[in-house]
């Protein structure tokens, strides 16, 4: 690892701590939720046992913890995916394999109120840092083994939820179609006007902000990936706010966390 | 509802679907599409009762009952253009699952000829898919398909692995293939970079039809998945068939019951 002295401008380190984590390499269980939200600690710490905030500079908080005997991670990403990118990148150097992300969703279907879960086993994606990494049809998608697990996980937890492809958008106003004020001669371009009806009718359940590139970034790294997301608001019935979701999709992570370890754990002894 | 005249969904005189030669109810709700016409037979071969349904140009369309269970089959012909007046057609004519069987070429080399893999997800550039939606709508294989045909490959003890894919709406000059041997011919300095890019972002599978069929059949609302039997290793350039394809048969057809069961069963959400 790279001291003061070594620290390279492509690798950026502080100490033997990578530059915006501030983690050593094997600080953390390789196992990691990634809320987008620093203040999702709040869920994980309702979760799991044993929590310590182990480094926080600036939307990066990590807190390791056990969930049922299991050394279990999360690190925020912040808003957005660059910020993902960031963490992602610094994640696997510090020898995280597996990451499973967690954040709220806009439903855009009557049927998926606010407090449900979806799996978001594929994405749509508008814009990003992730433009910077692959051409725009490279899919963004969870590894299938994680999807299972997820799906699993809500089984074991007897919790509802939807195999649903989300939109990822690298905007909240404009590009999640919110006008930037009630003033009629504020800013509106008319593809604010249609896009809601455009996803629903391309099938999508919900919005968010960074699934997709989250996704992307954590496979090119070679990150084994997974979302899950809870359900904040319904753009079709106007619901809004429910804390709930979030907490579920922490639960739901760490359960499929431990599944993939525990098969992980079974495949090595074979 | 739209009302469609006979110019927007054209029918021949005795009213049946213009293409596919189908009315509403002549074929199962569960469905095969390989892409060539002769394969039709190897899928109808693990059948009883096979029924002759329709035939036109390069579809082809028969029915039978594999272990009890009805199951279609029909053939796209080549790319996603073919293949999108397919799904239109049987999507009209009730079908709501399809399971594409193919052949492929293959980059990783861990598989060879006659060796299955699963895609679950696609970088397309079929040339078809994109007059449908944006790039950026990711092509995917439904996660519950994927599933059943890793539980069909597992009862049937074939080896299989699942696959990022890359779809290219071409078989030379797309795939990377020099159009001949003569020094003159058309080569583009870009065609070098195909293939090492698609590996450097870990591509398993490319071939012509996948990556435009999932995004089309998921716009018409058909439930699809896909199982393709390598005939190319593309790292040993090697060319051979080695039964791959009757395996993709006989465990599309088993993945196909195993489907309905779970339906049946209500085993997961959707």
């Amino acid at each position: 690892m790279g001291t003061e002295n070594t620290a390279k401008a492509t690798a950026p380190t502080v100490g033997d701590k990578v530059y915006h984590l501030r983690l050593a390499k094997g600080e953390i269980s390789p196992y990691v939720v990634l809320p987008g939200d620093q203040n999702a600690s709040a869920h994980v710490e309702n979760i799991w046992e044993d929590t310590k905030q182990l480094a926080y500079n600036r939307e990066y908080k990590t807190v390791a913890g056990k969930y049922e005997g299991m050394d279990i991670a999360m690190t925020s990403t912040g808003i957005g995916c660059q910020p993902a990118e960031i963490c992602v990148n610094e994640l696997k150097k510090i020898g995280v394999h597996t990451c499973i992300k967690v954040g709220c969703a806009e439903s855009i279907r009557e049927d998926i109120s606010v407090g449900d879960i979806i799996i978001p086993f594929a994405c749509m994606r508008k814009g990003g840092a992730v433009t910077h990494y692959v051409q725009p049809e490279f899919p963004a998608f969870c590894a299938p083994e994680t999807t299972k697990a997820l799906i699993q996980a809500c089984m074991e937890l007897g919790y509802q939820y939807t195999l649903g492809v989300v939109c990822s958008i690298s905007s909240y106003y404009i590009g999640q179609a919110r006008p930037l004020n009630g003033d009629e001669n504020s800013y509106w371009p008319t593809q604010g006007e249609g896009l809601i009806a455009h996803l629903r009718n391309s099938r999508i359940s919900a919005i968010d902000m960074e699934t997709a590139g989250t996704l992307i970034m954590g496979y090119l790294h070679g990150l084994r990936m997974g979302a899950v997301l809870g359900v904040n608001a319904n753009r079709i019935t106007g619901e809004w706010l429910d804390e709930g979701g979030q907490e579920k999709a922490c639960r739901v992570a760490s359960r499929a966390l431990k599944i993939l370890k525990e098969k992980d754990e079974a495949s090595k002894s074979l | 509802m739209r009302e469609l005249n006979q110019v927007l969904d054209p029918k021949t005189k005795d009213g049946k679907s213009y293409y596919l030669h189908l009315e509403k109810g002549d074929m199962p709700g569960y469905v095969i599409v390989p892409g060539s016409p002769e394969r039709i037979a190897k899928i109808a071969a693990n059948w009883e009762n096979v029924v002759d349904v329709a035939e036109n140009r390069h579809y082809i369309s028969k029915k039978g009952l594999y272990n009890g269970m009805e199951q279609g089959a029909t053939s796209t012909g080549i790319g996603a253009l073919s293949a999108e007046i397919c799904f239109n057609e049987l999507q009209k004519a009730g079908v709501h699952t399809c399971i594409r069987i193919g052949t492929t070429g293959c980059i990783d080399p861990e598989y060879d000829s006659g060796d299955l893999l699963i895609p679950y997800a696609v970088i397309r550039k079929d040339g078809s898919s994109e007059c449908y939606i944006e790039p950026e709508f990711p092509s995917f294989a439904d996660p519950i398909v994927v599933m059943a045909l890793s539980e069909a490959c597992e009862r049937l003890g074939y080896k299989y692995g699942l696959a990022l894919e890359y779809t290219a709406g071409s078989f030379y000059m797309g795939q990377g293939r020099p159009l001949s041997d003569e020094p003159g011919s058309y080569w583009p300095s870009w065609a070098n970079n195909i293939l090492p890019d698609i590996e450097q972002q870990g591509v398993k599978v490319l071939e012509m039809d996948t990556g435009g069929q999932f995004v089309i059949a998921y716009l018409h609302g058909i439930r699809m998945g896909a199982i393709l039997a390598v005939v190319a290793n593309r790292k040993n350039n090697s060319f051979a068939y080695n039964n791959g394809e009757e395996k993709a048969c006989l465990a599309t057809s088993l993945a196909l019951q195993i489907l309905k069961e779970w339906d049946e069963e209500g085993k997961f959400g959707r």
